[in-house]
């Protein structure tokens, strides 16, 4: 049993990171992994000295506008994003990846900064956020820093977060005018399934013409990245003539390239395919409709 | 230790618990209110679930100190013996309930959509009870039940 931990709650930034610089203690958001967490691993809060709560912070969940962000705070949580205008008018991607999630009740109470501070290889924001290039606000006693978010996450459940910072916010580019962003899994079925492999989508298209691109798919490598190759191979091009299916099996190709041959990997390959298929298939035909 | 204040079911109470305790835990044991099941402890099976400031939630995956404040609703404060909610009246008019287990969650889920939405559709409803499994009577009767607590028009 552990001995008895001391429980902080506070309104300030500034306090809860001093109060994180004296002692050595467990960040708790909406707590839908700590709970779990904590009841199945023994040691989960063995060496704290106790639980810093973040849900009685003022201003960390919020979603804010400015001349060329987006600031979503870290205690936003997935029903926020859901509902958020301001999130399905600039990054519809990350809307669905929050709708994904869960089931209503893991929406209301779950966090985006916990769902990146847990740092799950299928944490479902995690693409999105990668994809819309979002920058991470750590704040500490010695000041803030920021860092990408494909920076942040170093390996499944491990994160360049330091013992005396809290994650605050997510900032956000401003997508430029032709951009249009999508994202789908595959689960074991519709609600409450772990993420089996996902894909966010970011393209800018200029005339038809693929300016830009950004795929990242979930639960395909240790930690989402973009697919570089395969974006390489498609930047430029005219959309309407790329070969959905082509680019399907490339980016299986670079998969096996990153992790190796798994025992996944029957399953993956042709999974990640299909989703990079009909990405591209979705795109095309929603760049016809609205492009 | 740590003190907490929060309303359930509109009376005020105030109890002392470990940081870590989950209010499921403090519902049951330490305020009787075993409406409130524990089915896979997870979050996964919406047994516990109870409106928390109007929204459900797993009561399984909150620490009871972050309940200070708040107003948490459970099945028992949701009509009264002689006079039963319209969704307690409806689920019982289409059978909706056979081992009973999930009801008390599935009750909440639906009562916490109807609270914001009256006139829902068959798809608002299936998503308001995604987190809520029951192996008895495959949903069809449950959404058949919250659709009639709704005045809309049940699907045969």
């Amino acid at each position: 049993m552990n001995k008895e931990l001391n429980y902080y709650s506070v309104k300030e930034v500034e306090e809860a990171v001093k109060l994180l610089a004296d002692n050595k203690l467990k960040l708790l958001a909406g707590g839908t992994d700590f709970m779990v967490d904590y009841r199945n691993e023994e040691d989960f809060l063995t060496g704290y000295d106790g639980i810093l709560d973040l849900s009685n912070i003022d201003g960390i969940d919020e979603i804010t506008e400015s001349d060329n962000h987006i600031e979503i705070g870290a205690m936003v949580t997935h029903k926020d994003l859901v509902k958020s205008d301001l999130i399905n008018k600039y990054y519809p991607a990350l809307a669905q990846s929050a709708a994904a999630i869960g089931s209503t009740q893991i929406r209301n109470r779950a966090t985006i900064g916990g769902n990146i501070c847990n740092a799950a290889a299928c944490a479902d924001t995690l693409g999105p956020l990668i994809a819309f290039e979002a920058r991470a606000i750590l704040e500490s006693v010695n000041g803030k820093r920021t860092m990408d978010v494909s920076e942040f996450v170093k390996w499944p459940y491990e994160t360049e977060i330091n013992d005396n910072e809290i994650l605050i916010s997510f900032t956000l580019p401003k997508p430029e005018e032709g951009t249009f962003s999508g994202f789908q899994k595959i689960g074991r079925r519709q609600a409450l399934a772990i993420t089996r492999i996902s894909l966010a989508v970011k393209a800018v298209i200029e005339s038809g013409i693929i300016k830009d691109i950004n795929l990242v798919p979930g639960s395909a490598t240790p930690v989402p990245t973009t697919f570089s190759e395969v974006e390489a191979e498609i930047k430029g091009k005219k959309l309407s003539e790329i070969d959905s299916k082509e680019i399907g099996e490339k980016a299986a190709e670079e998969m096996v390239g990153i992790t190796g041959e798994r025992w996944s990997t029957p399953y993956k390959k042709p999974a990640l395919a299909t989703l990079f298929r009909r990405a591209i298939k979705n795109l095309q035909e929603e760049v016809a409709n609205n492009g | 230790m740590v003190n907490v204040k929060f309303t359930v079911n509109n009376r005020e109470v105030e109890v002392k618990v470990d940081p870590t305790e989950r209010l499921l835990d403090t519902l049951r044991d330490k305020l009787n209110l075993t409406g409130v099941k524990e089915g896979c402890a997870v979050g996964e099976c919406g047994a516990c679930t109870v409106l928390f400031d109007g929204e459900a939630m797993n009561s399984c995956l909150i620490p009871t100190v972050q309940a200070e404040g708040k107003e948490v609703l459970t099945i028992e404060g949701l009509g009264t013996n002689d006079t039963l909610d319209p969704l307690q009246q409806s689920f019982i008019d289409y059978q909706a309930v056979q081992c009973g287990f999930c009801t008390p969650g599935m009750i909440l889920s639906a009562k916490a959509l109807l609270n914001k939405n009256s006139s829902p559709t068959r798809e608002d409803i299936k998503e308001a009870i995604d987190g809520n499994l029951c192996r008895c009577t495959g949903y069809e009767q449950i959404i058949q039940a919250v659709q009639n607590a709704a005045d809309g028009e049940v699907e045969a």
